[in-house]
């Protein structure tokens, strides 16, 4: 069986958000049991900056946009097949100038990809990933209505299409007929079921509407249509962060700190060390051309951010003491309840003056207010906060060995996919009951030791200021003498009864819950879920 | 023929606070007044009420005039109505201090009078349903109430001249209705103008009944003695030889003629009082966050006095003389515009909290306690430190200011910071006069234009300051050797550009006061020349026994308090006999201004101006200069 994954960014290529890492790792699962799979990607100036190998021009079209063409790229262990030219060759991924040019431009590629391909080459099965899919679905269901098409949402869009949009403008005619959930129709008439709105034309056209987990099958269906919701399944992400890896990575980047990097000392009470040295020195001493950020314009804005702790071109000053650590990452967007964290911050620090929270975000321009919102708290907190926009290889991985606790305020995720990572790294989660996040991370105050952290109601400041700061302490106690007046007055500021009962009964409760979520990071695998994949798919 | 039942309910007051001259003018212009007549004509019925802390001053003072008002008692010329201990509107009081109010007073009346009335005069006649409780459980049986009230629930005349039954929570009240009517007639016009008002309201069967009740001052205060001796005896005299109207006491008209039936009441109070407040008397706390501010102290100090081992009496006693009305709101004479009258309250509640603090263990060893609390319930948390001798509070979503500054030490009970911003008021239009665009307390901001001058800053001119800063939420952080830090990043705004400033205020707690230093940064990219100030008020402690007292302050030298200044010092100094010196102290200044900040307000004898505190501006003419730092430093302590 051959597959195809069409995503609109890839860690092999070019990443900006959680969605780059599912297709390519689905795939790389898939591939191992013996299925046949490639990416489909938009180039995104991925190809002008490649200097490697592994890269080769198949084709070449003419498109009503100007000339396409597609690459081979087999480097990364599951093939891509990079769609180039007019103005997918633009760096910025979602810049909203360009991006309905791009949607439409990378179907057309598809489209002629797939046509130029002889049938015994064309493939089985098309997921489609998002809604900039959506159009290469329509047009790959009108060229070859057995095709069996899956759409997979991982965030629900709010993109409405018009009906140019999806059909004259990729060269469709609107009264051709097509097949979907309700049979042989035109796709005027599909078009209007949906209403022009990109995830429930998605989920009509397609054989299975997918999303990333059971929670999260409610909100799709809420949102697409309740006549779909016999038509919904998931696949559940899953993480490919292995520890080892991780430890093995960093001991040459930070060689200084190589007695700490070890399984054992992530765990108890060595694990402090890596917080004060991440903490007072590498944070201030990024890797050379840290951050790295793609898109232009941010990077200027950078540039000239030098009001402390900003000392210029995205880097920070380190902390001037160590403290808990609570770190944050993924994009900078309100979805993430950055929003919520900052209107909580006066409360937390309130609370725990001596805490240390470190954002670790991707920049995108759609929401200015809130960068500046985030950038003028660092600045007003500089003992407590600080920012790194951009890609910081040599201290994201450490970060997550050297937190209490990551904080993860969504006001809605379909997966989260941050939560499993820290829980990787043995660092429970404070999130947000929502979506996926209501699923990876069991909350401690319910199910004691196994829990893996604690859900808090999304936008709820004051449960976030409360739940983080006694997740914060819960774990600090690890590092003080048990019965000690420090380890007592730390689980005194505790604010929650159950959580500084489970401390008083068993003062090695954090140990416990930094083992439950490696544990339950290791449910989440990419086997179990091509394993459901091919389930939903009918394979053998 | 038409008669009618008449109460006449004199009502004495004077708050706690009060200046000892102007009680002693009342009571040889009032009281003493009051009481010839009401010995002339002792065979009548008056009903009275004396407030709870008018009563502590006349037993303490005029002992001779309480025997002889005790007498008239006992001869039946008086009924006597209860009220609350310090006078307080008892609707916004938490409920148990309610219940608390009216038995302490009954516990004080008894003491002195042998009894405990079955009446009961509410305070400004603020009437909220849920007050029978507290009323029934100490024995109260009526009160009286204005027919605005009445009318508030849907009734009308001529319901109003009879005696109704409310409840609430199954506590039974009676409620008597003060005419408006004849409040505007008695003693105003003509005694017959009057009898033919009352007249005008009764019935053959004789069974209504009139209330007037009002202040006991109209008579010698408000007009001239000899024209109160006049009326009255003119009034009293001939009302003595009517058939057709009827002087009875409360209780009296209750036995024979009972109640009417059963109604319930909306809250209300009398009809120039739902005027100025809007029609509810709580909305006095939000339009005067003086009031607030005095109303959330006693919410916090109540709950250090709460945790006490047992109840202190005295400390309570303290508390509930604090939550004395008149400083609480404002109609058209003084009220919360009176600073002598705040200041009393704030030592009050300030006594009582060092007693409870003391008692506590408050500290427990620590030397300076900082709490976040929405402490005025508006939704922002404020920065509450305390320490042994003082107390700071501290506003960041208000431009990061300091709004209460409580000294605790015994003795020198007061709050620095009781300085009041002069509101809109209506009486005031028309007048030139600008109402304050922010609440005038300390370490607020400033980027002045460069021709602001003095008066510019203390008479409102508008758009002279050219930023944000003044009124700009702050972030706060406390240190770990606690230092309240505050930061914002405001704008400069000239005409439409903006250029970015930062600022912090780092406040360090002193023995007596505080230090704060100020680092301004401009973080905009462009020059700024502007006139930096930083805005200080200042509560010298008003002697209230003493009207000679003067306050001054030395800067260059010795200035009288009506001055107004500018000049450079490194250190002001506010002297008042009655008070140790309160100082400021300030480095990287280059100029000082100092003016009295005065407010106006409508008195019985026109528009006054009333002094509520010394206003003082920091300035620095500075331009500045893109990412350079500006540190400044002010202390405020008083001088042990």
């Amino acid at each position: 069986m051959k597959i195809w994954f069409l995503t609109f960014e890839s860690k092999d290529t070019k990443k900006v958000g959680g969605l780059a890492e599912v297709p390519p790792r689905l795939g790389e699962a898939l591939k191992k049991m013996g299925y046949e799979v490639e990416i489909i990607v938009p180039n995104h100036g991925f190809i002008q900056g490649y200097r490697g190998d592994g890269l080769v021009r198949l084709y070449s079209f003419k498109t009503l946009y100007g000339d396409l063409e597609v690459y081979m790229y087999t480097k990364p262990s599951v093939k891509h097949i990079i769609i180039s030219g007019s103005v997918l060759d633009e760096l910025e991924i979602y810049s909203p100038k360009y991006l309905m040019d791009k949607v439409k431009v990378w179907a057309l590629g598809i489209k002629h990809y797939y046509e130029v391909l002889e049938e015994r080459r064309r493939p089985d099965i098309i997921h489609g990933n998002d809604w900039l899919s959506v159009p290469s679905l329509v047009l790959l269901r009108s060229i070859d209505k057995s095709l069996r098409l899956y759409y997979q949402i991982h965030l629900l869009s709010k993109t409405y299409f018009s009906l140019e949009d999806v059909t004259y403008d990729l060269g469709l005619d609107p009264s051709n007929k097509i097949y979907g959930l309700y049979g042989l129709k035109s796709i005027r008439e599909y078009y209007e079921l949906s209403n022009g709105y990109a995830d429930r034309l998605g989920g009509l056209l397609s054989n299975k509407l997918l999303t990333v987990s059971k929670n999260y099958v409610r909100e799709v269906v809420r949102r697409t249509g309740f006549d779909l919701e016999d038509h919904v399944d998931y696949i559940p992400n899953a993480t490919t962060w292995r520890l080892d890896d991780i430890l093995e990575k960093l001991k040459t980047i930070h060689p200084e700190i190589k007695q700490y990097l070890s399984i054992d000392s992530i765990i108890g009470y060595d694990r402090i060390n890596i917080r004060k040295y991440l903490l007072l020195k590498a944070l201030r001493d990024l890797g050379k051309n840290e951050p790295i950020v793609d898109d232009r314009g941010f990077r200027e804005f950078l540039e000239k951010l030098d009001i402390p702790p900003f000392t210029g071109k995205g880097r920070v000053e380190g902390f001037n003491e160590d403290g808990p650590l609570v770190i944050m990452t993924g994009r900078v967007s309100r979805q993430k309840g950055i929003h919520v964290l900052l209107r909580a911050f006066e409360d937390i620090v309130s609370i725990l003056p001596e805490i240390k929270v470190l954002l670790l975000l991707l920049p995108v321009w759609s929401d200015l207010s809130l960068i500046n919102d985030i950038v003028e708290h660092s600045i007003l907190f500089r003992e407590n906060l600080r920012v790194i926009f951009g890609r910081a290889p040599s201290i994201y991985g450490l970060a997550h060995i050297a937190s209490n606790t990551m904080v993860a305020p969504s006001i809605y995720e379909p997966f989260g996919l941050i939560a499993l990572e820290s829980m990787v790294c043995g660092s429970p989660v404070v999130a947000s009951y929502t979506g996926g996040l209501a699923e990876t991370v069991v909350d401690i105050r319910r199910y004691g030791v196994i829990g893996t952290g604690l859900h808090i109601t999304p936008s709820d400041c004051f449960e976030l200021a409360h739940g983080l700061t006694d997740m914060v302490l819960f774990m600090e106690t690890l590092y003080y003498k048990p019965w000690s007046r420090e380890w007592i007055r730390l689980v005194e500021r505790i604010d929650n009864r159950v959580l500084r009962e489970l401390l008083i009964s068993n003062p090695r409760a954090p140990l416990l819950v930094r083992k439950s979520c490696m544990k339950r990071a290791d449910q989440y695998s990419w086997d179990n879920s091509a394993k459901k994949a091919l389930l939903i798919y009918g394979g053998k | 023929m038409v008669k009618i039942n008449f109460i006449f309910t004199i009502h004495f007051h004077q708050p706690i606070g009060q200046l000892k001259w102007v009680n002693e003018r009342v009571y040889e212009n009032s009281y003493k007044l009051l009481l010839d007549i009401f010995k002339k004509y002792a065979d009548l019925k008056f009903t009275i009420h004396i407030s709870g802390p008018l009563l502590m001053y006349l037993r303490d003072t005029f002992p001779d005039w309480i025997e002889e008002i005790a007498k008239l008692g006992d001869y039946g010329t008086f009924e006597f109505l209860a009220g609350s201990l310090g006078e307080a509107i008892l609707p916004l009081l938490p409920v148990e201090d309610r219940l608390y109010q009216v038995k302490e007073y009954l516990r004080f009346f008894e003491n002195i009078f042998g009894f405990k009335p079955k009446g009961l005069w509410l305070p400004e006649r603020v009437w909220e349903p849920s007050l029978p409780e507290p009323l029934v459980r100490n024995g109260i049986e009526y009160v009286l109430i204005d027919d605005s009230t009445l009318y508030r629930s849907g009734r009308s005349e001529p319901d109003n001249y009879y005696v109704w039954l409310t409840e609430d929570s199954g506590y039974k009240l009676k409620i008597f209705f003060i005419d408006t009517g004849l409040r505007y007639v008695l003693p105003w016009r003509s005694s017959e103008e009057v009898f033919n008002y009352m007249l005008s309201k009764g019935s053959d069967t004789s069974e209504r009944v009139i209330v007037w009740g009002s202040d006991a001052e109209k008579f010698g205060e408000w007009r001239d003695r000899e024209w109160a001796v006049w009326w009255l005896n003119d009034f009293l005299s001939k009302i003595r030889v009517r058939r057709d109207i009827r002087m009875v006491h409360p209780s009296e008209y209750i036995r024979e003629y009972g109640v009417k039936g059963l109604l319930y009441l909306p809250s209300g109070s009398y009809d120039k009082m739902l005027e100025w407040s809007s029609g509810f008397f709580r909305n006095f706390l939000v339009k005067y966050r003086e009031s607030n501010n005095m109303h959330k102290k006693m919410l916090w100090v109540r709950k250090k006095l709460l945790k006490m081992p047992y109840r202190d009496e005295d400390a309570w006693r303290h508390y509930y003389l604090a939550q004395c009305n008149d400083p609480y709101w404002h109609g058209l004479f003084g009220g919360i515009y009176l600073s002598h009258l705040r200041q009393a309250v704030y030592e009050n509640y300030i006594v009582a909290e060092r007693m409870a603090e003391e008692s506590i263990d408050y500290y427990s060893g620590e030397e300076v306690l900082i709490k976040t609390i929405d402490f005025d319930y508006d939704g922002f948390n404020e920065y509450l430190i305390e320490t042994p001798n003082i107390n700071l509070y501290l506003k960041p979503s208000d431009g990061g200011t300091l709004f209460e500054y409580d000294v605790k030490i015994k003795g020198m009970e007061h709050n620095i910071q009781d300085t009041m911003t002069r509101y809109y008021e209506s009486y005031l239009e028309n007048t030139g006069f600008n109402p304050d665009w922010y609440r005038r307390v300390s370490l607020r901001i400033h980027l002045w234009s460069l021709d602001t001058s003095l008066n510019d800053w203390i008479n409102n001119t508008p758009f002279k300051d050219k930023s944000d800063l003044a009124t700009k939420n702050y972030k706060t952080i406390v240190t770990s050797d606690k230092k309240l830090i505050m930061r914002t990043i405001g704008g400069y705004y000239d005409g439409v550009k903006r250029v970015d400033v930062f600022v912090e205020k780092k406040l360090e707690v002193l023995k007596t006061g505080y230090s704060v230093e100020y680092t301004i940064k401009n973080i905009g990219g462009e020059a700024i020349k502007t006139k930096l100030g930083i805005e200080y008020h200042i509560a010298p402690k008003i002697d209230r026994e003493n009207k000679d007292t003067s306050i001054n302050y030395i800067t260059d030298h010795k200035r009288d308090i009506k001055e107004k200044w500018k000049g450079y010092v490194d250190k002001i100094v506010i002297k008042t006999p009655i008070y140790k010196d309160i100082a400021l102290e300030q480095r990287g200044f280059d100029d000082i201004w100092v003016s009295p900040l005065n407010s106006l307000a409508r008195t019985e004898k026109g528009l006054k101006e009333i002094f509520q505190g010394i206003a003082v501006m920091f300035i620095k003419n500075i331009v500045l200069e893109p990412n350079k730092e500006y540190v400044f430093n002010v202390k405020h302590y008083i001088i042990i």
